[in-house]
């Protein structure tokens, strides 16, 4: 098993070209569309068919007149939201913290699951696993107030800080560059845990011969976690952080929504919580739309660079 | 035997100590919370609760179990939850399938593959949806709750790369043995997977029991929302900027309790059914099926 | 009666007819007709109960003869004879309970509109009212080829019903209200004539306001009581004796537990400075200021309150509060509920915020510290004697008409009984005990009425079955409440079932009743209450945001007082400008 999996990551190309030996090949292909067919449908149905709505990007949407009779406004939409400084403010504020987000939310549960596959206890190992992962289910307007709390002037960080090191209390929700720090690393403590799951599961896959092979060999645990451990990893690795890409554009709506406010929109506001607000004033369909396509485009057109460098790099199929 | 080295045994000391410590500031929050819960009114909502009740109550679990809707939205909940996650769990497991072949081997993979990544990014909104739905005749069915989500391309990009991973010396051989596509997923690959599969399961089961708004948008009827819908209908969340206020409403208005009473409820299933899966994470317990 | 009462006279009449009337049910078809002829007559105060004294008169050959021209269906003795329908959407609110095996579509309410009145109601959906879930799928509904309703009720945001109007779909409701409306249900509407404001469209009411408790949100000052008393104090009438008593709560030990860990006052403006509670308004109102809010000046012209010179010299004292810690250092980052907890739980010495405040979250605070005492005030005075605090309107809502609606006068025949008997019950009316027996009070077996506090004692449970009514509170009449609570803190007779059951009103809340009402003078209202402009759709966002961010900077020593003038400059060069013609333009379109 564990062969293969690394035959992924540096392939070897004598190997891919072997020839098939199957006859009848495309009837056993045609089983394999089979396969396919129902997730293909349900995802023409539910999918495809209702991504028509995406033209009210282009239109002064209102849901009385639908999507036939709604006046079209072209590019006017997305013109708004590149026109003024303010804007393209939020929209580097979004693509900071989220990149923040996506490169620490990767690294995180990836060292805590190799943490965690260092302990031989399994008692331990799985009451740490089920502590570490409840944060998750945690709504962000409870954990704000929570966070609300706890950063505060006299809370209890600031309190442990002025013990430890005798610094002055920081105002952790009313600074910028704090808040945008607050934000990523709350984020990442909320997600680590159910994130390493799927890093657990690639773990409990690593087949154990492979290390009692190196403790013959001599090697030490360290040297086995580079050799054995982290390639075993790679292509996991790999694939949550390309799909993560997607997600440049969003940096967390509820999260900064329930934790920002005045003294820190320069630094905080995001293009979620900025179309919501916009949205308030006015039920905005053709806006949100663009502003969400606008996103989309984005974080597919990133995917796809991602899947295209891993392929020509290291002729790896990341999915 | 390298745990027997002391640096390692020095590392292993530091690693219990770091991951006891990570442990504990991922469970505070949640004893504040349960505290909150079982707290009274007045100290909840005056922030007097820290890890320990205050003006201790069973109110806001009374509050919330007493309800006679509360026992429907469960079974609902259960239900959508076990066909739910079998049914995207099936799906999911038979496309994965053909996508971790290889190009020689499956010469559309590719194309399906891009198929159902790109409705990972784009959708059409609500509005299209909603409409599709009603054209369905699907508003108010168990069905609106099970089989727009069924499809999980997520699920499905994480299963494919762990297929990948089984050893090609078992499918030929398999193959050889006369065995088509379907036997070899079922007997072959699945045995072999399970730790992917109890994990891709845990995501389906927990997108299924927390996922709260389409019950709310596609149920005309309250008595079918799902619980997640249900406990959020419980707590009020006026703007009072807006709307009228009534001091006779300012008994119930003040529900922090039971909002912190509704996590747990929502959460408690879930905490019950995670240790279970737990096994299969436990390293190399599958693998006894792949040693050659 | 259609001459210029004055408020005596209503009172009198009031007293008089609870007496002796014998007003019923079959009061309402006289009272419609009279409403043309009043309504000719410009008539503002038709008395609160317009029909005393000549309600005997209203007998059946009255209401047999109006019966085929004026109702779009046969009516007889306050009836449809038979039964028409109305078909609506409906939120249900997690404050709605239901008893013995109800639901919202078959219950005490909808069998009492078809007995009573003839009307039957029809739900097409129904869906939790929880975030913002009416509001979308009423937004669904005008996507779909789904059927429209007869009515909507809508509590909340503007710019849907703006959204339903701008459909078409809906009638002249204006037209309709003055042909329909029953005197009591005119004269509650005529309370401010501002009401109908936001949905009017050429000229055209296109919707019904639903009315709200007036001055339901203007503020008091809570004061700790026994906190005064600690530092020797009297409570502030100005602005200088708020800053000594301000001095003594944060440096002056008033808790006398040895620690410097007191706030003056508990303020929270994340969302805004002038706000429903932990207000920080009335601060700018000693100035003369009110943010926020449009409000009129001088000439007639409605100017933007945030960009007044005004709100200087208020910013620099908030400035100084903060710089002497008399306010929270996470004033800025706290929102209206956050805010208020400091004051809860023993920590800070003011907040202020509404009458109803007494009853949440305030009582908490004596279950947090014994022995603690607050006490409503009034609010202090400026330098120069200003008091100002942020108004509350009186419109929560709306009601739409569907042009298609078969019998449009069903849904005033179901409003006008409700204002009639319900608003303000009689003692020998339908409602005068409550909704109905068995749901929101019970008669025990000597005759005791319980109410919410015998629940326990009513079989199956107390429901508010006036919660199911159709306008979510039945019928509010909008000074009734905080007039009467007023009265009887003055110390007269509570006389009317009304009276009667404000009676019961914690004692706290009766006293900041009354001095919400004495302060009536000082209430700013908001004057702006049209349909988002042009600018400010495009703008708007932008422009709050400045705001926002420079006068926090301000109030947060991270910015000096003087940045303020250049922040208008710009607020106004942005934009601001535009916005504020645009506004004048409505302003003068609505008052013609």
């Amino acid at each position: 098993m564990q062969t293969s999996q690394t035959s992924n990551v540096v392939a070897v190309p004598g190997k891919q070209k072997k020839p098939l030996k199957t006859r009848g090949n495309w009837k056993r292909m045609l089983a394999l569309d089979a396969m396919l067919l129902p997730a293909v449908i349900l995802t023409l149905i539910f999918a495809y068919i209702p991504m028509g709505g995406l033209v009210v990007a282009f239109q002064d949407f209102k849901p009385w007149l639908g999507f036939a009779k709604s006046e079209w406004v072209g590019l006017e939409h997305f013109q708004y939201l590149f026109s003024t400084p303010e804007y393209v403010q939020v929209i580097w504020n979004t693509l900071i913290i989220a990149a923040m987000k996506i490169i620490a939310g990767l690294i995180a549960p990836f060292t805590f699951a190799l943490l965690l596959n260092e302990v031989r206890s399994s008692g331990f190992k799985r009451s740490v696993q089920t502590m570490v992962y409840l944060p998750h289910f945690l709504s962000w307007v409870i954990l704000g107030g929570i966070l609300l709390d706890m950063l505060s002037s006299d809370g209890l960080v600031n309190q442990a800080l002025g013990a430890l090191f005798g610094i002055d209390p920081i105002f952790f929700l009313g600074d910028g560059n704090w808040f945008r720090f607050v934000v990523v690393v709350s984020d990442v403590w909320k997600e680590f845990g159910f994130g390493a799951i799927v890093f657990l599961a690639a773990l409990s896959g690593i087949n154990p011969s492979l290390y009692e092979a190196a403790e013959v060999d001599g090697a030490n645990r360290w040297q086995q976690t580079l050799s054995i451990t982290i390639p075993a990893m790679i292509p996991i690795t790999i694939v949550v952080g390309t799909l993560a890409l997607g997600n440049v554009l969003n940096a967390g709506f509820d999260q900064i929504f329930n934790l920002y406010n005045a003294l820190v929109m320069d630094k905080g506001d995001i293009i979620d919580t900025f179309v919501y607000r916009v949205g308030i004033v006015d039920g905005k369909f053709g806006f949100s739309t663009a502003v969400g396509l606008f996103k989309s485009i984005v974080g597919f057109v990133l995917i796809v660079a991602a899947y295209r460098l891993a392929y020509k790099l290291a002729n790896y199929r990341i999915f | 035997m390298y745990y027997k080295s002391k640096p390692y045994k020095l590392f292993t000391g530091l690693n219990y100590t770091f991951l006891l410590v990570l442990s504990i500031i991922c469970v505070i929050p949640l004893i504040h919370i349960l505290a909150v819960s079982f707290s009274g009114k007045a100290a909840a909502n005056a922030n007097l609760v820290g890890l320990w009740p205050v003006q201790f109550t069973l109110d806001a679990y009374d509050k919330t179990l007493a309800n006679e809707n509360f026992l429907r939205a469960l079974w609902v909940a259960v239900q959508r939850t076990v066909f739910g996650t079998a049914l995207s769990m099936l799906i999911v497991v038979l496309a994965a399938y053909p996508l971790s072949k290889e190009k020689r081997q499956f010469k559309r993979r590719n194309l399906y593959t891009w198929f159902f990544v790109f409705t990972m990014l784009f959708n059409g909104g609500l509005i299209p949806f909603y409409m599709l739905i009603q054209e369905l005749n699907m508003m108010n069915t168990i069905w609106v709750l099970i089989l727009p989500g069924a499809v999980s391309v997520w699920n499905m990009i994480l299963l494919l790369n762990f297929f990948r991973g089984v050893p090609k010396e078992l499918e030929e051989a398999a193959f050889i043995d006369g065995a088509g596509h379907l036997r070899t997923l079922f007997s072959i690959y699945l045995p072999v997977s399970l730790p992917a599969l109890a994990t891709l399961s845990l995501f389906a089961m927990v997108g299924h029991w927390n996922s709260w708004f389409d019950g709310l948008i596609f149920m005309t009827d309250h008595k079918n929302y799902p619980l997640a819908t249900f406990l959020q209908t419980i707590i009020v969340q006026q703007d009072f900027s807006k709307v009228t206020v009534r001091p006779e409403d300012l008994e119930n208005i003040s529900q922090r309790t039971v909002k912190a009473a509704q996590i747990f409820i929502g959460m408690a299933p879930i905490l019950v059914v995670y240790p279970f899966l737990q096994r299969f994470f436990v390293k190399g317990i599958v693998l006894g099926a792949v040693k050659e | 009666m259609s001459g210029n009462y004055s408020y005596g006279h209503v009172a009198t009449c009031e007293i008089s007819l609870t007496s002796t009337s014998t007003m019923g049910e079959d009061t309402m078809a006289f009272t419609m007709k009279k409403t043309a002829a009043s309504l000719l007559a410009g008539v503002m105060l038709t008395g609160l109960l317009a029909g005393c004294g000549q309600s005997k008169d209203s007998g059946d050959s009255d209401n047999t003869a109006s019966s085929t021209e004026f109702y779009s269906a046969k009516f007889e003795n306050g009836k449809y004879v038979e039964p028409v329908s109305i078909t609506t959407v409906f939120p249900i609110g997690s404050n709605l309970k239901f008893k013995n095996g109800e639901n919202i579509e078959n219950n005490v309410h909808t069998r009492w509109a078809k007995d009573t009145l003839g009307i039957d109601i029809k739900y097409l959906w129904t869906v939790s009212d929880q975030n913002n879930a009416y509001q979308t799928k009423l937004r669904l509904m005008l996507t779909s080829k789904q059927e429209m309703p007869d009515i909507i009720s809508f509590r909340g945001d503007q710019t849907l019903i703006s959204d339903l109007i701008e459909t078409g779909q809906f009638t002249d409701a204006g037209e309709l209200f003055d042909k329909y409306a029953s005197d009591t249900y005119k004269e509650a509407m005529a309370q401010d004539p501002d009401v109908w404001n936001p949905y009017i469209r050429d000229g055209k009411r296109m919707a019904i306001p639903l009315l709200d408790n007036a001055y339901n949100n203007d503020a008091v000052m809570y004061i700790r009581e026994d906190w005064l008393k600690n530092v020797g104090m009297e409570a502030p009438k100005t602005i200088d004796e708020l800053e000594a008593v301000m001095e003594a709560f944060t440096n002056g030990d008033p808790d006398k537990n040895g620690q410097k860990d007191t706030l003056a006052l508990s303020i929270g403006f994340k969302n805004y400075l002038a706000t429903w509670m932990s207000d920080a308004g009335w601060i700018f109102g000693m100035f003369g200021a009110m943010p926020n809010q449009w409000n009129e000046n001088a000439n007639g012209e409605l100017v933007y309150g945030s960009i007044q010179p005004e709100m200087k010299p208020a910013l620099a004292k908030l400035q100084d509060w903060m710089k002497k810690g008399y306010i929270s250092q996470e004033a800025g980052l706290y929102d209206e509920v956050k805010a208020s907890e400091a004051f809860t739980a023993g920590k800070a010495g003011i907040i202020v915020g509404p009458y109803w405040m007494t009853g949440w979250p305030l009582q908490d605070l004596k279950a947090n510290v014994p022995g603690a005492e607050y006490k409503p005030y009034p609010l202090p005075a400026g330098p120069d004697g200003k008091i100002g605090r942020r108004g509350t309107s009186v419109n929560a809502g709306a009601v739409l008409i569907n042009k298609d609606m078969k019998n449009k006068d069903a849904f005033f025949v179901y409003q006008n009984y409700l204002f009639d008997n319900w608003a303000n019950p009689t003692d020998d009316g339908p409602f005068t005990k409550g909704f109905a027996e068995g749901y929101d009070y019970g008669v025990g077996p000597n005759g005791e009425l319980y109410g919410e506090q015998d629940s326990d004692k009513i079989e199956g449970g107390w429901v508010d079955a006036i919660r199911y009514t159709l306008t979510y509170d039945g019928a509010i009449i909008p000074q009734l409440r905080i007039n009467t609570l007023a009265k009887i803190a003055n110390g007269e007779e509570a006389v009317t079932p009304y009276e009667k059951a404000m009676l019961r009103t914690i004692p706290e809340q009766i006293q900041a009743a009354k001095i919400v009402v004495d302060q009536k003078d000082s209430v700013m209202m908001n004057k702006f209450t049209g349909s988002p402009t042009k600018t400010q759709l495009s703008k708007g966002d932008m422009l709050e945001k400045l705001e926002k961010e420079v006068l926090n900077k301000i109030i947060y020593n991270k910015a000096s007082v003087d940045e303020f003038d250049s922040f208008v400059e710009k607020y106004l060069s942005s934009g601001g400008e535009q916005f504020k013609k645009e506004v004048n333009e409505w302003y003068s379109s609505i008052k013609q």
